[in-house]
C-alpha cells in the first residue's frame, strides 16, 4: 500500500481535505455540463461547424459593402476618441470626490465609491441599448454608451490614483499657508495627472474595441457590419474585419504608447 | 555661465508650447471625430431630455404605504420585482458561466502565456507568434465570437461560455506573459543548469513566483467575465442577458429597470468578494 | 384623388383590393415639406435578407432621391425593437414593419404613426400565416404531441413568430408560457436562426412566417421558408408544418404622423405606384414574389394592438 500523505508531503488530514476540495470541484464542473448540456457530441459537431467556418474565412475579402466597413471603422474609433476624452473629463472631478485625501468624511467616500461601482456594473452594451431608445440607432446612441460606462471606470481609476499620490507634496502646500485647492492645484495635480492621463490613453484603447461591438445593437460602429456579415454568413468578409479591427487597435495600442511614454517622460525630473 | 533665469523662461516656453500644440491636437481630433460619431452639441443636448425621458420610465412606482404588500398590489416592492425568482436563478446561471469561462480561459492563458514571455521563449519567432497570437484572441470582442458559436454550437449558454473563454484566454496570456517577464530568473537559470527541460523550468521556476498576480488577475477578469455574461444573453447565449433583451424589446419597462438593478446589486457583491479575495491572495502569499 | 384614395383604402382589407386605377408617380422636384424634413430617414432591418439587398435597396433609395429631390438616409436595425423606438423617439420618419412592430410603435409613440401600404401577394390576397414546424423525423405530427416539449419563438415583435400564435394557442386553452403545455420556451434570435435551432434539434418546434399559398415542396410563394429553400439552407423535405394560422394581414410601410401631411401623401402616391412604373426595384425591395403594394388603414391593426395589451397583462398572472 502506497502512503499517499507521505508521497504528496502533506498529512492525512491535509490530503483528505485536498482530495474532499478536488472531489467538490470535479462535481461542480459535471453538475455544469449537465446543466448547460455540454455533452461530447455537441462540442464535436460545434467544433467540426467551427473548422469549415475558418476554412471558409480565408482568405479574408472586403467584399462589395467595403466602403460601409471603413465608415464603420471610423465611426467606432471617432465615438471611442470622443467618448473617452469627455468621460474623462467628467471623470475628473469625480475623482476628486471619490478620493480618501479630498473627501475625508469616511461614509460619504464609501458611499460615493460604491455608487460609481453600482454604475460600473451595468455593461456598456446596456446603456447602448437605452440610449438607442432615447436617441435613435446610430453613433450618438454609441458615444453616450461609452461616455456612460467610461466616466464611472475612469472616476475609479482616478480616485485610486489620486489616493496613492505622494502625500508629501500637499503637505508642503499646506505648510505655506496655501488654501484647498492650492493644495489640490500644485501639491495633487502635478504628480497626478502623468498617471491619469495614461489611464485615459488605456481606456482608450479599450474603448475602441468595445465600440467596435456596440453596432450590434444598432449604436452605430463596426459592429453591425460584422453582425449584418454573420447573418448571411459571408465568413470571408468577417474574418476581414476583424483583422482590420486588429491593426486598429494595435496602432492605437503603439500610439498611445508613445503619447504615454512622451507623458510620463516629461512628468519625471530632468 | 549659465543663465538659470533664461533657461527657466526657455524650458516654461518650450513646455507652453508643447501643451498648446497638444491641446490644438487634441481640439482637432475632437472636431474630427465629433463630425463621424454624429455627436455635435447640439445632438447631445437635444438628446438628453429623450435619454432623462427614457430613464425615467425604468423607474419604478413605487408607494411607500404599500411598499411591502403582495405582489399583485401596485406599488409595492413585490409587483415591481414580480419576477424575482426567475431573475435570481438566471443571475446564478449568468455567474456559473462566467466562472466556468473564466476557468477555461484560465488554463488556455497558462498554455499559451509562457512561450510568449520575451525571457522565456525558446526564440525569438516563437515569442512573436505567440504574441500575436493573444492578441488576436484578446482583440476579437466576446460577442463577436458568441456571434459566430452560436452558429457552430447552437444558442444556448455553451456558445456564451466558449466566446468569453476565448476572449479571456487573449485578455488573461497578456497579463500572465508581462508577470513571468517580470520574474526573477535566477531560479530558472538554477534549474536550466541542472538540466531540466523548458515545461520543467516554467513550472517549477517560474510559476510559483507568479501565483499570487496570477491569482489576482484572474480574480479580476472574473469580474469583468460576469459583466460580460450579463450581455452575451443578448446574442442567444443565456443567462439573465436573454431575459433583459427580451424585456427591452417588449418595452416592459419597470422590469427593465428591476433587472438592471440586480445586476448592479449582483456585479457589486461578486466585485467586493473578490476584491477581498485579491488582498488575501496577495498578502497570504507574502505571509508563507 | 383624394376619394379614390379613401375608398381604396376602405377596400384595403379585402383581397380584391387590386389598384385598377392607375397611380402615377409623382412628378419629380423638391417639395414644400423639404423645408421641414430636409432628408428622409428611412429604417431598414438588416440582415434578415440577402445582404445583397443592401446593394439592390440602393437603386430604390436613388430613386426616392432623385423623385423628392432630399438625401435619404438608411438606418439599418438589428431588430424591430430598434426601429418601433425609432419611431418613438422621432428619430425615423418611414419604415417597413410587422404587424406587431406597427402596434408596438403605435403604442410606444402614443399613436404617432400611420400605415401607408403593404404587400398584395400574387393571388390578390393581402396577409400570411404563421406555421408551426417541426423535423419531419420528431414523431411530432399534431399539436396534442407538443405537450411538454420545447418551442422556439423568432422574434418578440414579430406577429407570425411570437404575438399571433400566441394568441391563437390561448384561444385553443393552450398557456403558451414555458413550463404551462410547453416545456422550454426561448428566443432563437430571428426567424432564420429559429429554423436552424430546430433542425440542429436544439429546440422540437419553432413559429415562424410563410404565405401559405403556394407549392410547400418549394417553401410556399413567399415568406421565410421559402427564402431559405431559395439559400438553399432548407430542405422542405426535413420539415413538417403541423399548424397553420389564420390569416395576419401583411405588415404595413409606416410612416410618423407628426412629419408633414404632403410628405406622407407623397410617399403612399410613390409606393402606389412603384411596383407598376418600376417592377424591377419593386422586386428587389419587397421580399419574394409579391405582386403589388396597396393602401391599407390602422383600424385594420387594431386587433395587433389589442393582443399585444393582453400579452402584457397576462404577463403578471403567474
Amino acid at each position: 500500500m502506497i502512503d499517499l500523505a507521505a508521497l504528496f508531503g502533506l498529512s492525512r488530514r491535509q490530503l483528505a481535505a485536498r482530495g474532499l476540495v478536488g472531489l467538490a470541484f470535479i462535481a461542480w464542473l459535471v453538475t455544469l455540463c449537465i446543466w448547460f448540456e455540454i455533452t461530447p457530441t455537441r462540442l464535436g459537431r460545434g467544433i467540426d461547424g467551427l473548422f469549415v467556418i475558418l476554412r471558409m474565412m480565408i482568405p479574408p475579402s472586403p467584399g462589395a459593402q467595403w466602403h460601409d466597413i471603413l465608415q464603420g471603422l471610423a465611426e467606432s474609433v471617432a465615438m471611442a476618441f470622443f467618448g473617452t476624452v469627455v468621460a474623462a473629463c467628467i471623470a475628473f472631478p469625480l475623482g476628486f470626490f471619490g478620493s480618501r485625501n479630498v473627501i475625508v468624511n469616511g461614509l460619504a467616500h464609501f458611499s460615493i465609491r460604491r455608487v460609481f461601482d453600482g454604475f460600473r456594473g451595468v455593461d456598456q452594451l446596456v446603456w447602448a441599448l437605452a440610449f438607442v431608445r432615447a436617441v435613435g440607432l446610430g453613433p450618438l446612441a454609441g458615444v453616450m454608451a461609452i461616455i456612460a460606462a467610461e466616466v464611472f471606470v475612469l472616476a475609479k481609476q482616478f480616485a485610486e490614483a489620486i489616493e496613492n499620490a505622494d502625500p508629501r507634496q500637499p503637505e508642503a502646500i499646506v505648510a505655506t499657508g496655501g488654501t484647498r485647492l492650492a493644495v489640490v492645484r500644485f501639491g495633487l495635480l502635478p504628480q497626478v495627472l502623468p498617471v491619469l492621463l495614461a489611464q485615459t490613453l488605456y481606456a482608450f484603447e479599450s474603448s475602441t474595441r468595445s465600440a467596435a461591438i456596440l453596432g450590434v445593437v444598432g449604436a452605430g460602429g463596426i459592429g453591425l457590419q460584422i453582425a449584418e456579415r454573420i447573418k448571411v454568413r459571408y465568413w470571408n468578409e468577417v474574418s476581414f474585419i476583424i483583422l482590420l479591427i486588429l491593426v486598429t487597435v494595435a496602432a492605437i495600442d503603439f500610439l498611445s504608447a508613445r503619447v504615454r511614454r512622451r507623458l510620463i517622460g516629461e512628468a519625471s525630473p530632468r | 555661465m549659465i543663465d538659470v533665469e533664461a533657461a527657466f523662461q526657455a524650458q516654461r516656453r518650450a513646455k507652453r508650447t508643447a501643451t498648446l500644440t497638444g491641446g490644438a491636437l487634441l481640439l482637432a481630433c475632437m472636431l474630427v471625430s465629433a463630425w463621424v460619431a454624429e455627436a455635435w452639441p447640439s445632438s447631445l443636448i437635444a438628446g438628453a431630455p429623450r435619454v432623462g425621458d427614457y430613464l425615467s420610465k425604468l423607474i419604478p412606482d413605487l408607494r411607500p404605504h404599500v411598499l411591502f404588500a403582495d405582489t399583485k398590489t401596485e406599488g409595492s416592492l413585490g409587483y415591481w420585482m414580480y419576477r424575482i425568482d426567475i431573475w435570481l436563478w438566471l443571475l446564478f446561471e449568468t455567474s456559473q458561466i462566467a466562472a466556468l469561462a473564466t476557468l477555461l480561459g484560465t488554463l488556455g492563458a497558462l498554455v499559451l502565456c509562457f512561450p510568449a514571455a520575451s525571457n522565456l521563449a525558446p526564440n525569438r519567432a516563437v515569442y512573436w507568434a505567440f504574441r500575436r497570437f493573444l492578441e488576436l484572441f484578446r482583440c476579437v470582442p466576446d460577442i463577436v465570437y458568441a456571434l459566430i458559436l452560436v452558429w457552430t454550437f447552437g444558442v444556448g449558454p455553451l456558445a456564451g461560455i466558449l466566446a468569453i473563454a476565448l476572449h479571456t484566454t487573449g485578455a488573461l496570456g497578456k497579463l500572465f506573459a508581462e508577470a513571468a517577464e517580470n520574474a526573477d530568473m535566477r531560479p530558472w537559470e538554477g534549474l536550466r543548469a541542472v538540466g531540466a527541460n523548458w515545461p520543467e523550468c516554467v513550472r517549477f521556476a517560474i510559476v510559483p513566483q507568479v501565483l499570487p498576480n496570477i491569482l489576482s488577475y484572474v480574480l479580476l477578469r472574473f469580474e469583468t467575465n460576469v459583466r460580460g455574461a450579463t450581455v452575451i444573453g443578448f446574442v442567444g447565449a443565456g443567462g439573465i442577458g436573454q431575459e433583459l433583451y427580451s424585456v427591452i424589446s417588449f418595452n416592459y419597462y419597470q422590469e427593465i429597470g428591476a433587472i438592471i438593478v440586480l445586476i448592479v446589486v449582483a456585479v457589486s457583491l461578486i466585485d467586493l468578494l473578490s476584491e477581498r479575495l485579491r488582498t488575501r491572495a496577495i498578502s497570504g502569499e507574502q505571509g508563507t | 384623388m383624394i376619394t379614390r384614395r379613401a375608398t381604396l383604402a376602405g377596400l384595403g382589407a379585402l383581397p380584391l383590393a387590386k389598384a385598377a386605377l392607375a397611380v402615377e408617380m409623382p412628378a419629380p422636384g423638391k417639395r414644400a415639406w423639404a423645408a421641414e424634413l430636409p432628408v428622409i430617414r428611412m429604417g431598414l432591418l438588416g440582415g434578415e435578407n440577402d445582404a445583397d439587398r443592401l446593394a439592390r435597396v440602393d437603386t430604390y433609395k436613388k430613386l426616392m432621391e432623385t423623385i423628392f429631390g432630399v438625401p435619404v438616409k438608411l438606418m439599418v436595425a438589428a431588430d424591430y425593437s430598434g426601429v418601433i423606438q425609432a419611431f418613438a423617439a422621432k428619430q425615423v420618419d418611414i419604415a417597413y414593419n410587422s404587424p406587431s412592430a406597427y402596434a408596438q410603435s403605435w403604442i410606444q409613440s402614443d399613436g404617432d404613426v400611420r400605415p401607408l401600404t403593404v404587400t398584395q401577394e400574387q393571388d390578390g390576397s393581402i396577409s400570411y400565416v404563421a406555421v408551426l414546424y417541426t423535423r419531419s423525423d420528431s414523431g411530432i405530427s399534431t399539436l396534442d404531441q407538443m405537450k411538454g416539449r420545447s418551442l422556439a419563438w423568432a422574434d418578440p415583435n414579430s406577429a407570425s413568430g411570437y404575438l399571433i400564435p400566441r394568441s391563437e394557442f390561448r384561444g385553443m386553452g393552450i398557456d403558451p408560457e414555458a413550463g404551462r403545455y410547453f416545456g422550454r420556451t426561448g428566443f432563437a434570435g430571428g426567424h432564420e436562426q429559429t429554423v436552424i435551432a430546430v433542425m440542429n434539434k436544439q429546440y422540437d418546434a419553432g413559429v415562424t412566417w410563410t404565405s401559405g399559398i403556394g407549392d410547400a415542396a418549394t417553401g410556399y410563394s413567399r415568406g421565410m421558408l421559402r427564402m431559405m429553400v431559395d439559400k438553399k439552407m432548407l430542405d422542405m423535405k426535413d420539415m413538417r408544418i403541423i399548424w397553420k394560422s389564420r390569416p395576419i394581414l401583411n405588415g404595413p410601410l409606416t410612416v410618423r404622423k407628426s412629419t408633414p401631411a404632403a410628405f406622407q401623401e407623397d410617399m403612399l402616391a410613390f409606393h402606389l405606384a412603384l411596383p407598376k412604373t418600376h417592377p424591377d426595384i419593386y422586386r428587389s425591395v419587397d421580399m419574394g414574389n409579391g405582386k403589388d403594394w396597396v393602401p391599407v388603414k390602422h383600424e385594420d391593426y387594431q386587433p395587433f394592438i389589442d393582443m399585444l395589451k393582453q400579452e402584457a397583462a397576462d404577463r403578471r398572472k403567474r
